[in-house]
């Protein structure tokens, strides 16, 4: 693993200005990641800026010209991974808030409730549920995906997949549960995300 | 048999053009146009192939179509979800749209004070 410190010179000012800049504007998207992954507001956002703490601590690390929102993703990825293995995150579901912010337009025909769709994303299991997230809804293409989560592109499509129909069956068959910690199917889930994390699955390196 | 194909042994040689070159045609088949690949087949083909390079040029701005298609199915996983195929398709976009609608709703949320206050903290120098 020391094979992989790089020894970088200090970063100018300038850097450290662009550098800040950057890290700045990936805020929302951090923010909006860290909401899918942990589910609470309050949370996510406890994660995010541990996330910008780190971020900037390791700036020397960051190739400036590649992407820094995938950078600082794969550093909040890994600390929300060390924080499930403390407990501190286990998927909670504020719905309170999701009622506030979620709820579809009125006008949208058919509208599915995006409370629901929160419910039924947080049951999933957690290397499904972020790889929708970053795919669905991040915009990344799956090799930076792959990146991300520090897996083989074929993965990130497999988990996109299943997570796609799982989702489907839930939504269409209305198996969506009440509340994601009081359910079985998301406890079982979090139980599983736990495991996951005990066996020392799926952490990436933050360096590109 | 047919009446108008000739016998075995007065097989004519294929007739080849040049804009028919590969397929050969005998004299007696009609005149029909070289096989052309479904064109719109293709352009799926290709979007499906390629739409994690669209995704990536997009950057996350303008993603919604492209989402879109990749939560209707065509995720290049080529597995289609087994018995629900007719209600996916219609589902699936639909769902898509929402998660998608889930994540920028946080995107554009204002950037909260606490952020601002470390974010300031950090240009102090500190590390």
């Amino acid at each position: 693993m020391s094979n992989e410190q790089r020894v970088t010179p200090e970063r100018s000012a300038d850097e450290k200005r662009a550098f800040k800049r950057d890290l700045t504007e990936v805020v929302p998207h951090l923010r909006a990641f860290a909401r899918g992954l942990c589910g609470r507001p309050d949370m996510a956002d406890d994660l995010v800026q541990e996330t910008l703490l780190k971020a900037w601590a390791a700036q020397d690390r960051f190739e400036p010209g590649t992407s820094m929102r995938a950078w600082t993703f794969v550093i909040l990825r890994n600390a929300y991974l060390t924080d499930m293995r403390r407990n501190r995150f286990r998927g909670e579901y504020d719905e309170t808030a999701a009622e506030r912010i979620l709820t579809a337009p009125a006008a949208q025909e058919e509208p599915i409730h995006l409370s629901d769709m929160h419910r039924a994303l947080l049951t999933l299991p957690p290397e499904r549920r972020e790889a929708l997230l970053l795919v669905g809804a991040g915009g990344f293409s799956y090799e930076e995906a792959a990146q991300i989560c520090g897996c083989a592109v074929g993965t990130i499509k497999s988990r996109v997949g299943r997570a796609r129909a799982a989702l489907t069956v839930m939504i269409e068959e209305g198996s969506i549960p009440e509340r994601s910690i009081d359910d079985p199917a998301a406890h079982r889930a979090i139980l599983q995300e736990l495991d996951d994390v005990a066996s020392g699955k799926g952490i990436s390196i933050a360096t590109k | 048999m047919s009446a108008a194909r000739p016998h075995r042994t007065g097989i004519p040689p294929l007739v080849r053009t040049n804009k028919e070159f590969a397929v050969g045609r005998y004299e007696w088949e009609p005149d029909v146009p070289a096989f052309v690949p479904n064109k719109r087949n293709n352009a799926e083909a290709d979007a499906h192939l390629q739409q994690g390079s669209v995704s990536r040029q997009l950057q996350g701005r303008n993603v919604e179509l492209v989402e879109a298609s990749i939560m209707a199915g065509a995720d290049g996983t080529g597995k289609p979800v087994k018995g629900k195929k007719q209600h996916t398709r219609k589902q699936g976009p639909e769902w898509a749209s929402g998660l998608k609608q889930l994540y920028d709703s946080v995107i554009e949320e204002p950037i909260p004070d606490a952020f601002k206050d470390l974010l300031a903290r950090l240009d102090d120098g500190k590390r």
